[in-house]
């Protein structure tokens, strides 16, 4: 529990500080927000400040993922959970961050935008750039690589996918750390012709 | 080549007639007019047959019995038992091998057909999940990896692991044991395993290229064989059932079960597939604890969706997805499965 209010406690200045200049929470001060979370045990966070009230649930059933509220007249953000939990039922992937929420649903529009080919995952499951915990990353940002070489493990129950390059290149960006959930779809590398 | 090919096809040949006549004697002429072959060359099978390790007695007049197989699983020992129709009927043995996993996997990669089998007596690199060892002592267990070929979008993939383990559990179960599945597919005895599944996929985006699905089963192995720090968690068919396993008949019923889950699962889909994972699971109902990588998970696990992910319910009361991870069970219930 300790964690908690630590973690709690760091988010708000962060935001108060992006604040400043603005009437309600910016994409900066959520992203801030979120990024604090996704390094802590927190789960779920509740937050006001005058009018506004932030509440962010992560890793959970996914009907009410981040909800932003102002003054009724104000802008409100609702993020969807991803069409395939859209069902009442269906929680979430273990310890999931928001996908929508996070920096990493940002990244693949940012990084199509960007040149070279983005390689997704095949399906939901678990990002391992390693072969095993303890052995060296397949590759890193700036490897060259060729096209079938190994980038990545996905893991669904057991289940070992190993992603390879469709492409030769090099390996422009990592866009998901080590260890965590991915979407069917997800952007996980992009690559880039040397 | 070819010679080598054929004379094994005719020493498969002889062992399913002689194993078919039971404690009967085949004289030499039936069999050589059954296998179009003079007599000598009968006898130059039989022969070779010996050499391999069969014992088989030969009484003028009466003819050939066979009266003891080698505790082997080369395609001579296992095809006269294989009821299957693609799973098996080609089987690459090998005395020893680094990883079934990473042979078959390379096969695939060359154009290896959908049922073809990597089978070794011996790993010296077995493989677990995650980059951990698979113990494979020579001549005590089984331990093998399918090539599959399934029309099956790669999204769907995972949900083979939890075919294979319904398949092993069923196996293990006719042999007389209790197993049960432990969350996705480690199959236990009394909650000690047993046997793992490991799959490797490869894929592209639509299409899936070919599944290895590798098995590791326990079958003879006693508890000196084990690693000392699995000795309190790993168990044998033999250790469960007090007596020593015939690995050939065990590997044949495994794969015609495999075979009978993959086509029921193709056919039909998961459902039927999730059903009897539940039956046989001793996850469900559980309080566990899931490890993965990076965080820990505590609740009751409560069922598997319709994709095979675990639904634990945690102490706040919200149900969590489990995609990967190692489930541990937290107390075990008194009432059930003390044993």
């Amino acid at each position: 529990m300790a964690t908690k209010r630590k973690a709690v406690r760091a988010a708000a200045p962060a935001t108060e500080t992006r604040q400043a200049g603005t009437t309600s929470l910016d994409v900066e001060a959520l992203r801030q927000i979120v990024e604090i979370l996704e390094s802590s045990d927190v789960t779920r966070l509740v937050w006001t400040r005058g009018d506004e009230k932030l509440f962010i649930r992560r890793g959970h059933a996914p009907e009410t993922t981040i909800v932003h509220h102002t003054a009724p007249s104000g802008p409100s953000v609702t993020v969807a959970p991803p069409a395939e939990y859209a069902a009442p039922a269906a929680p979430r992937a273990l310890a999931a961050p928001a996908p929508a929420a996070t920096p990493a649903a940002a990244a693949p529009e940012k990084a199509a935008e960007k040149p070279g080919l983005v390689i997704s995952s095949p399906f939901v499951g678990t990002f391992y750039r390693t072969p095993a915990p303890d052995q060296p990353a397949f590759v890193d940002v700036g490897s060259v690589v060729k096209k079938g070489q190994i980038l990545c493990i996905v893991e669904a129950m057991k289940l070992m996918n190993e992603i390879e390059s469709e492409v030769s290149g090099r390996v422009a960006e990592i866009l998901v750390e080590n260890g965590r959930p991915v979407e069917f779809g997800q952007s996980l590398f992009r690559i880039e012709p040397v | 080549m070819a010679a080598d090919t054929s004379e094994q096809t005719q020493e498969e040949l002889i062992l399913g007639f002689l194993s078919e006549g039971g404690d009967a004697y085949l004289s030499g002429e039936v069999l050589s007019s059954k296998l179009g072959l003079s007599r000598t060359a009968v006898w130059k099978r039989v022969e070779a047959l010996r050499l391999k390790g069969y014992v088989i007695e030969a009484v003028p007049a009466r003819g050939y019995r066979l009266v003891e197989v080698p505790d082997r699983l080369s395609a001579l020992e296992l095809g006269p038992l294989l009821g299957t129709r693609d799973l098996g009927r080609v089987i690459h043995h090998h005395e020893t091998i680094g990883s079934t996993n990473e042979a078959a996997f390379r096969r695939a990669q060359d154009g290896a057909e959908h049922g073809e089998v990597v089978v070794a007596e011996q790993q010296t690199a077995g493989k677990g999940r995650r980059g951990r060892a698979w113990a494979s002592p020579a001549g005590l267990n089984l331990y093998f990896s399918a090539i599959l070929r399934p029309e099956l979008p790669p999204q769907r993939a995972p949900e083979l692991t939890l075919v294979a383990a319904v398949a092993l559990a069923e196996a293990l179960r006719e042999a007389g044991s209790d197993a049960a599945i432990k969350w996705p597919n480690d199959v236990q005895i009394g909650g000690r395993k047993v046997a793992g599944i490991l799959t490797e996929l490869s894929a592209e985006p639509e299409r899936v290229h070919f599944v290895v699905v590798g098995v590791g089963v326990n079958l003879n192995s006693t508890l000196e064989h084990f690693p000392e720090e699995l000795r309190e968690s790993a168990t044998s068919l033999s250790i469960a059932l007090g007596k020593r396993v015939a690995r050939a008949a065990f590997t044949a019923a495994l794969w015609t079960r495999l075979e009978e889950w993959l086509d029921r699962y193709l056919e039909a889909g998961f459902e039927p597939v999730r059903a009897r994972w539940k039956a046989l699971s001793s996850t469900l109902g559980q309080d566990v604890l899931v490890r993965t990588d990076r965080s820990e998970l505590r609740g009751r696990a409560e069922d598997i969706d319709p994709s095979g992910a675990l639904l634990v319910r945690t102490e706040a009361g919200v149900l969590e997805r489990v995609l990967a991870g190692d489930v541990e069970r937290l107390r075990p219930r008194q009432d059930v499965r003390s044993s």
